[in-house]
């Protein structure tokens, strides 16, 4: 029984919550509260064997905790799965913050709430899954079988203009896909028929196919991240969906665009990202500065958190684009910084709209005095998203900046004075809602952090400040993927334009 | 040839079995009115039971044969399996409906099961006359069919159009058999694919080729032919409308192949172009028709036309200038297998809907459906989902194997518009799913209790759905399927190469 387990740990991490799940359902439904504990349960359950990953991690790099089964010999689709530096830590942010949210949804949700806990878990399996598939068309099934539940959630328990978000949210980030389908089958063709993403990274194509086959992927992986201009779906979904909903949609599923970047778009195609490099490179400042912008004059603060997303993501694009050591290092750390605190931020607005039922910035002004507690944790966490010197935020961004400043200089510039304005917004919201007088008097009897919500708020705060006055812990994993990857590109820019020093 | 009895016994006993149950099923009138319903349905599911287990025995075990009007091959013998497994479930699950209808009419069964059989019959034929018969069969039952709502209009009116419209492509298909005829003077598929026409008969071999072709086309209601097919399916009763989008779909498919089959080596008729250019007008027309629609079973009749768009895109790539690619039948009867189950689910759940007597119309009749039916709800959200082409269902897997086909034969543009198209659908088949999870409901919905049998059915065709899009490993019976005989006495040797 151990030496299976120890075989198959990884496969178990990602089909325990969808286990979970279909369990969930046979409980009757009356018995809520064999429900809400079993779903704490079995997601508490994957943060461990998550945990067991990061543990077990070794220095030597490369993919671990491999398995590989024949799945379809005909159709030359395999089960491979593994972690390497780049999707290990996404894992435990993903293993990370479901229990937080289904431990916050105790006190949100009331009705449905089989259902709601039964997608929930389907959506934890259709993200772990993602980030360990290792061959494209299991990929593939996990990309696009992840959009259901997340569709449902939006769906079933969001707010008022809900049906208008699910729907396009959901047919947006398909016709992405489809796109990427059509690449996936040409390449398998090309291939041999395999699905294997170490077989297409050994394939050579001409420029040109390869700039078609790149967008196909960009596009798919840009609607997800999200890039200017194909962020409209982001406000609409992450407003609309319940608390949990926008966690996980901010924390999670963004990571997943970034993420197909690094690990299918940038590695195979790399003379098509030369060629595209400066488009992209534009479109992440564009989507920095007008993310920011766009936040500050929000009135839901929902809808600035989400647009505060578009921003951070930008700087996410920009590292990656740098394609130097830090620039790439310190985008995938962003990725879980931004997991971390925008997760933290959507579950303290979910917190305050709980007691308040409203999340327009106008109803509220000076709460700190009536929540201390939520006032210091929004703060913390806020903190963290406009990155000061000592949260995780800090080391995200200098990171992305200073590794692009040396071959990107200008969108560097602009980047950077675009932080002033992540400041602007995060600060002129604190102020609004938090400090000045008590302008609502019915929020004078709201009260303050509940244990539950303290215990889901606690392993992001840690989070902030370990990750941001620690990271070495964290980057050197990241570190051992970055450079395979840059080795690879790096052979290519050198053959093209002669010698050039990241 | 001669026909020993032995060997009409031991080949056609499965179509032996339809006939008699469908005649079996006439005799049903003499009984009281209170046990008519319930002898009908138990015949008629025992006659299909039957045959589709005597076809599926066949398919596996038995070797070809053919004989002057019939063949019996593994491509013929898998549809009417098919096409068997489609007029079961029907059965099945349209008793309760019948039951409640103000005339619960037996009929209904007994036209079933002819329909069944004109359509066993037109996929085990290679001789044009039995393929016309067969098609005449399977369509007057179903003319009949249509109109079997007797008291309401719409029905009426959908079952004279269909009439008057499938007649027209009956004679379509009837003058280019005679035309097809004149130029070969055979009327044997075979000898029309090996003939040797002079040559200033050959533009009447092609007028006949495509009329034959056309006729199809009219048949799986594909652009520009399917007008009639959005009122048929919206007059129709519910259960008559699932059975019509899955069986005459696979039946008319299977007919199409073997006479493409035929037609291939000539290059007067352009096949793979009229193939492609129908294909691509309708899934782009049919899919972006579907969205406006407002009622249940307009929307399942654009989509019927989009997949008949997706099947003909299939069937383009079985076509390389005068080589016909019996390899690449596979996606297709996949697709069929996959398409046909998914349409009768959401038509059964469509059939459960449709109580009391009163047709499921407007979309707004789902609302809520979740909250007080929630199996029901999930079952028709999943068939539509999978519709759609979401992974991890068959709907999926059978349209990635589809498009992946036809990326490998080179139509990049018509897979691509295919596979954006098919995307653009996703928005009507969330439409209910939206009215049913999203939306409260106002009104109770009285439905009658399932027995059972039609619970189990449909787990099963929901457990269907995930295990084939899964377990894609089962794919590899479909290589003994596609050999089809034509142009030699002998069974066509058995294609093993399978990509």
């Amino acid at each position: 029984m151990m030496p299976w387990m120890e075989q198959h740990v990884l496969s178990l991490t990602i089909f325990l919550p969808l286990a979970g799940a279909i369990v969930l359902l046979l409980v009757p439904a009356p018995w809520v509260r064999a429900v809400r504990w079993g779903s704490l349960a079995v997601s508490m359950l994957t943060f461990a064997l998550a945990l067991h990953l990061a543990f077990h991690f070794q220095e030597k790099g490369g993919y671990q905790f491999v398995e590989e089964h024949l799945w379809s010999p005909s159709l030359g689709i395999r089960y491979l799965v593994a972690v390497d530096g780049f999707s290990l830590w996404l894992v435990v942010l993903t293993a990370l913050l479901v229990p937080i949210t289904v431990l916050y949804s105790w006190g949100s949700v009331q009705k449905r709430q089989r259902t709601y806990y039964f997608f929930l878990l389907t959506l934890e399996s259709g993200m772990l899954g993602a980030f360990c598939a290792l061959d494209v068309f299991l990929f593939y099934i996990f990309w696009e079988g992840m959009l259901i539940p997340m569709y449902f959630l939006i769906g079933i328990y969001g707010s008022e203009r809900r049906i208008y978000a699910a729907v396009k949210f959901f047919l947006f980030t398909m016709v992405g896909s489809v796109l990427m389908l059509l690449g996936m089958i040409y390449l398998y063709y090309q291939a041999g028929q395999s699905f294997l993403l170490e077989s297409w990274m050994s394939l050579s194509l001409d420029p040109k196919t390869q700039l078609i086959l790149f967008i196909a992927f960009a596009l798919s992986f840009a609607i997800k991240v999200p890039m200017f201009p194909l962020h409209t779906w982001l406000p609409d979904a992450h407003t609309e969906a319940p608390t949990a909903g926008s966690v996980i949609l901010a924390g999670v599923l963004l990571k997943m665009g970034t993420y197909g970047f690094v690990r299918f778009a940038m590695p195979l195609f790399p003379e098509a990202l030369e060629a595209a490099r400066p488009v992209l490179v534009a479109l992440a400042v564009i989507g920095i500065v007008y993310g920011a912008l766009v936040a500050m004059v929000q009135k839901d603060m929902k809808r600035l958190v989400a647009y505060s997303s578009v921003s951070h993501l930008g700087f996410v694009m920009l590292g990656l684009m740098a394609l130097t050591p830090q620039g790439v290092t310190g985008a995938v750390y962003q990725m879980l910084n931004h997991g971390v605190s925008t997760g933290g931020l959507f579950l303290l607005v979910g917190m305050i709209y709980d007691r308040t039922h409203t999340r327009k910035i106008e109803d509220y002004g000076g709460i700190a005095k009536l929540v201390p507690a939520f006032s210091f944790c929004f703060l913390l966490v806020a903190l963290s998203s406009m990155a000061l010197p000592g949260t995780n935020g800090f080391v995200g961004e200098f990171l992305i900046l200073s590794g692009s400043f040396r071959v990107l200089p200008n969108a560097t510039f602009l980047a950077t004075t675009a932080v002033i304005f992540g400041a602007v917004y995060l600060l002129w919201l604190i102020e609004r809602v938090f400090f000045g007088p008590v302008k609502n008097p019915a929020l004078s009897s709201i009260s303050d952090l509940k244990v539950r919500e303290w215990l889901c708020l606690v392993p992001l705060l840690i989070l902030i400040v370990w990750m941001g006055v620690k990271p070495n812990l964290f980057l050197s994993r990241i570190d051992l993927a970055t450079h395979p990857l840059l080795n690879r590109l790096q052979s290519y820019r050198v053959t093209q334009q002669g010698s050039e020093q990241p | 040839m001669n026909l020993h009895l032995y060997t009409i016994l031991r080949e056609g006993w499965p179509l032996l079995t339809l006939t008699g149950a469908a005649l079996l099923s006439l005799l049903t009138a003499i009984l009281p009115k209170t046990h008519r319903l319930c002898v009908t349905t138990s015949v008629a599911a025992l006659g299909l039971a039957i045959a589709a287990g005597g076809y599926f025995f066949q398919w596996s075990f038995e070797p070809s044969w053919s004989g002057t009007f019939l063949v019996g091959d593994p491509f013929g013998r898998f549809l009417c399996f098919l096409v068997c497994l489609i007029g079961l479930v029907t059965t099945a699950v349209s008793y309760q409906y019948w039951k409640e209808q103000r005339e619960p009419l037996p009929e209904f069964f007994l036209l079933i099961l002819f329909s069944v059989l004109g359509m066993a019959i037109l996929v085990s034929t290679t001789h044009l006359l039995v393929l016309v018969l067969g098609l005449e069969v399977m369509s007057l039952a179903l003319y009949v069919l249509v109109g079997l709502r007797r008291l309401d209009r719409q029905s009426s009116e959908a079952a004279f159009k269909y009439f008057l419209l499938g007649s027209v492509a009956t004679a379509f298909l009837l003058f280019g058999v005679s035309l097809l005829y004149g130029a070969v003077g055979s009327i044997e598929l075979r000898a029309i694919a090996e003939a040797n026409v002079p040559s200033d008969l050959l533009p009447i071999l092609k007028v006949g080729g495509l009329l034959v072709l056309f006729a199809f086309i009219f048949k799986v209601a594909a652009v520009p032919f399917h007008f009639w097919a959005p009122d048929v399916y919206d007059g129709a009763p519910v259960p008559v409308t699932g059975f019509m989008a899955a069986g005459v779909k696979v039946a008319a498919f299977g007919a199409l192949i073997r006479v493409i089959q035929a037609l291939v080596p000539w290059e007067t008729i352009p096949l793979q172009k009229i193939l492609l250019v129908v294909s691509l007008a309708t899934m782009v027309l049919g899919n972006l028709t579907a969205l406006r629609q407002r009622s249940l079973k307009r929307i399942m009749a654009y989509s019927s036309i989009s997949h008949a768009g997706y099947l003909l895109l299939g069937t383009a790539t079985l076509v390389s200038g005068t080589q016909f690619l019996p390899g690449n039948l596979a996606a297709i009867l996949f697709y069929l297998v996959s398409y046909s189950l998914l349409t009768l689910g959401a038509f059964a759940v469509l059939t459960a809907l449709s109580s009391e007597g009163r047709e499921i119309g407007d979309l707004a009749d789902l609302d809520g459906l979740s909250e007080q039916h929630p199996y029901l709800a999930a079952l028709l959200g999943i068939f539509l989902i999978s519709l759609a082409g979401i992974p991890p269902t068959v709907g999926f897997l059978a349209k990635y194997y589809l498009f992946s086909q036809a990326m490998a034969m080179g139509f990049y543009l018509y897979a691509a518009i295919g596979i954006l198209a098919s995307a653009v659908s996703l928005y009507y088949y969330l439409g209910p799913i939206v009215r049913m999870y999203f939306r409260a409901s106002e009104k109770a919905f009285a439905l009658p209790v399932f027995g059972w049998g039609t619970q189990a059915l449909l787990a099963l065709m929901v457990a269907g759905v995930f295990y084939l899009g899964l377990m894609p490993s089962y794919l590899k019976v479909f290589p003994q399927t596609i050999s089809i005989i034509i142009g030699s006495e002998k069974p066509a040797p058995y294609v093993e190469e399978f990509r």
